[in-house]
């Protein structure tokens, strides 16, 4: 058997990585879950989030590959050419931009084919490329076998088998990285396609990519190439440009590629191995079952709620802030400060009750960091086991209730940890309109994990009906306000197709890594905003406006939502951030002060707020400030309407008073 | 668009487009199909539920010996895509990324809650209403080994 793994070492011609240094980069480019992030960690020691589910780079990353003399950029999936979505235009925008030194195409050593299509695509820009046939202890156990030196030959650029998340194949791939070779092989298109790429080249003025590769962007539609002529509106005769342009040429472009995909792949396999079977793909088989997969959506609802509701939310914080910030650490910074700080503003300032110690760093370290830690443990579990699409497939009927599919899932699941991460995710959306609707949906009713960790510590510990009625409230505000703007928006609802990886334990160090990665980027975000809010409060609160402002907000507060007058400060702190609002009203709710009415009320209210400040920037910078404006300006009177009418009616039935 | 073999004369016409609805007392609200070449009436399984509990009770209809798309191919039933009918070209441009292009032998691992095909080592889900667009021919098992 000729394994990746072994035979890439032939390929590669240069034993050695130089140690230079270069203005170029080096990108990595792939389809989408096959490796690239985990290779792109291997090759520059950057900790990148990582995950098995397609869609997981939503930035371009760059970092300085050390070793390789030069930064090294990780570059979102890109199935195809001509691109799709914004996720996909992100990468050809950096062929178009970057000056480049080489490519790094990472395929998956197992699915040749799908890979030498991309491959074939590339070797048009005509800038020296390697090969890098990750998952190869993948493609290793279902018995493919291919002959990589020969495909190197074919290609004439280096190829190398590699298992990156063991690091197998590395070193040989740094090797081969350091002596790019512009690809040999060509696809030989119909006599009607050259004449049109002729065509094109010579209408077009030199830009910045192989004049061929542009023409052929063109002729396939591709939205990058399509701009960068609208840019050159000047220098190009358009209509001409588009008469030449037609679906038969489009379609011929596409069969050429594929029918040389084809013949290279036909060449180099010597097995093409066999389809996976066992437990593995039982297992994958059985959660997508829209019976016997619902006992697994139930498991992992059921698993989070435990983990993080139950041990993160209960466990850790009466852990973290009853009796290490409570009882051991306050204590002393309280005698601190008032040993050595005189002036009392600067005293409550810093220890007051809206100090930026006692309520800042508390609730940003001892209330919200165990929850946050929790989820993104428990998330990162679900990412890596590949199950993620999987929730996909089985909740596309419901999104499709709200003019969305399955697609939306992954956004909306990672809205759950973080609603601001979420919205950047929204641009592996297929159209504007999903990306809007997505975008609407996270920011009016997607609780994040600090707050979700608040409302199931919080209501879970009332009862399981004050949980489920939040949970009703919250999902049918969500069906509903999506079911109308879906008929509100122009535009159709996108069909959803979805590669499915294989089910995969989850390996305990890459979790470990995201999960530090994740809370260190969160406690850069919300620590500042923690500070601010509670020096803003102080401030209020200090000048007398924030009794004012409690006051003048009572009507709403005490008289629409029928709650205590105590929670109007909490309000006035969920306009930062909802989770911070979500923990002022859980300590409300632990001296006693609201009833399990008042508690679903606060917690339905303060989740359908907008989630905080970042999201809010977040929206403008991905969708713009007239969104960002509209969505904010929809949601605050949503979550106080629903608030106020479900107080009525659960004052009317009798619930929980 | 859901493709129907006549069971009387064996021809295959479109499910979807209504025929005769107009003189018929049940008013096209059915889940019936008549076909245009005799009037011999058909039930669409695809668009009935209890049809289709007792038509799989009764023995497996749906294995029929000649698929015609993706959506009407039984499970595990393995095909050979011939084209793709009526799609949207950003449709097809998704699927023919992911492998599932005309010539292309796939296998039809589930139709609920969504169609899944595996081409290649790759499974792709996609939503029934593109898999009932995806044409197919029928291709003996040994050829599945392509797979």
């Amino acid at each position: 058997m000729i394994q990746c793994a072994i035979v890439h070492h032939e390929s590669v011609s240069s034993p050695k990585a130089p140690n230079l240094v270069c203005d170029e980069s080096i990108l990595l480019v792939g389809h989408p879950n096959v490796g690239k992030s985990t290779l792109f960690e291997a090759l520059t020691g950057s900790r990148v989030i990582t995950a098995n589910y397609p869609g997981t780079t939503v930035e371009v990353t760059r970092a300085s590959g050390q070793r390789l003399g030069c930064d090294v950029i990780d570059s979102p999936g890109l199935l195809t050419l001509p691109s799709r979505g914004e996720d996909e235009q992100a990468t050809v925008h950096i062929l178009f931009q970057e000056p480049l030194r080489s490519i790094a195409q990472i395929g998956d050593a197992k699915n040749l084919r799908r890979t030498l299509l991309l491959t074939v695509e590339l070797a048009e820009f005509e800038i020296p490329m390697v090969l890098a046939l990750n998952m190869a202890d993948e493609a290793d156990q279902r018995g493919v076998e291919l002959d990589v030196s020969r495909l190197s030959e074919k290609l004439g650029i280096n190829v190398v088998g590699t298992t990156a998340h063991r690091k197998v194949g590395v070193p040989a791939l740094e090797s081969a990285m350091s002596a790019p070779r512009v690809p040999t092989c060509s696809v030989a298109y119909p006599l009607d396609v050259e004449e049109a790429v002729e065509t094109v080249m010579a209408l077009l003025p030199e830009g910045p990519v192989a004049s061929k590769a542009l023409a052929l962007m063109w002729l396939t539609g591709d939205p990058v190439a399509e701009r960068w002529v609208l840019d050159h509106a000047a220098e190009v005769d358009q209509p001409a440009l588009l008469g030449i342009r037609s679906s038969a040429i489009g379609d011929g472009i596409h069969e050429a590629r594929l029918a040389m995909a084809h013949v290279l792949t036909n060449d180099v396999t010597h097995s093409p191995g066999n389809v996976l079977s066992g437990a593995r793909a039982k297992l994958g088989r059985v959660t997508t079952h829209p019976v016997a997969g619902l006992p697994f959506v139930a498991l992992a609802l059921v698993g989070l709620y435990w983990f993080v509701g139950l041990f993160g939310a209960g466990t850790l914080v009466d852990l973290m802030e009853r009796q290490l910030f409570g009882e051991v650490i306050n204590p002393r910074v309280i005698t601190l400060v008032e040993q050595f700080i005189g002036f009392e503003l600067v005293r409550d300032a810093l220890i007051g009750e809206y100090g930026l110690w006692t309520m800042g760093i508390t609730y940003a370290f001892g209330l919200i960091l165990p929850i946050v830690a929790t989820f993104f443990i428990a998330f990162g579990v679900l990412e890596d086991s590949g199950y993620l699409p999987r929730l996909a497939v089985l909740t596309n009927r419901a999104f499709r209730a709200m003019g969305l599919n399955g697609k939306a899932v992954v956004p909306m699941v990672l809205g759950l940890g973080c609603v601001t991460m979420a919205t950047m995710t929204t641009r592996t959306l297929d159209s504007r309109r999903d990306r809007f609707l997505v975008t609407l949906l996270l920011a009016l009713g997607v609780p994040c994990s600090a707050q979700l960790g608040v409302v199931l510590g919080m209501l879970g510990g009332t009862s399981f009906v004050a949980l489920a009625l939040w949970g009703s409230v919250v999902l049918g505000v969500l069906l509903v306000v999506g079911w109308v703007a879906a008929r509100l928006m122009p535009g159709e609802r996108s069909a959803f197709v979805t590669e499915l990886p294989p089910m995969r334990l989850p390996a305990v160090r890459p979790i470990i890594v995201k999960t530090v990665a994740r809370v260190e980027w969160y406690l850069r975000e919300v620590v500042p905003l923690f500070l601010i809010g509670s020096a803003l409060l102080f401030v209020l609160d200090a000048t007398g406006l924030l009794a004012s402002l409690v006051e003048a907000s009572k009507p709403v507060v005490v008289g629409w939502l029928g709650l205590p007058p105590e929670a109007a400060a909490a309000f006035l702190m969920g306009f930062f951030r909802r989770d911070f609002g979500a923990a002022g009203l859980f300590v409300i709710a632990s001296a006693g002060l609201m009833t399990s009415t008042q508690m679903v009320v606060a917690m339905t209210t303060i989740t359908l707020f907008v989630p905080c400040v970042a999201s809010v920037l977040v929206i403008a910078k991905e969708r713009g400030w007239q969104v960002a404006a509209g969505v904010t300006g929809l949601v605050f009177p949503i979550a106080i309407g629903v608030g106020g009418v479900v107080s009525r009616v659960l004052g009317a039935v009798g619930w929980g008073s | 668009m859901t493709m129907i073999q006549c069971q009387l004369c064996g021809e295959t016409f479109d499910g979807s487009a209504p025929i005769g609805c107009e003189s018929c007392p049940m008013g096209g609200s059915c889940t019936l199909a008549c076909c245009p070449n005799c009037g011999f009436t058909t039930v669409d399984v695809q668009r009935s539920g209890p049809a289709r509990l007792v038509a799989r009770l009764l023995g497996s209809p749906q294995r029929r010996p000649h698929a015609h798309t993706v959506a009407d191919t039984p499970r595990d039933g393995v095909v050979e895509v011939t084209g793709f009918s009526e799609m949207a070209s950003d449709s097809v441009a998704l699927l023919r990324a992911y492998g599932l292009d005309i010539g292309r032998t796939v296998r039809v691992v589930q139709h609920r809650p969504m169609t899944i095909v595996e081409v290649d080592h790759t499974e792709v889900a996609l939503e029934r209403d593109l898999a009932s667009l995806i044409t197919v021919a029928a291709v003996n098992q040994s050829s599945a080994r392509d797979l």
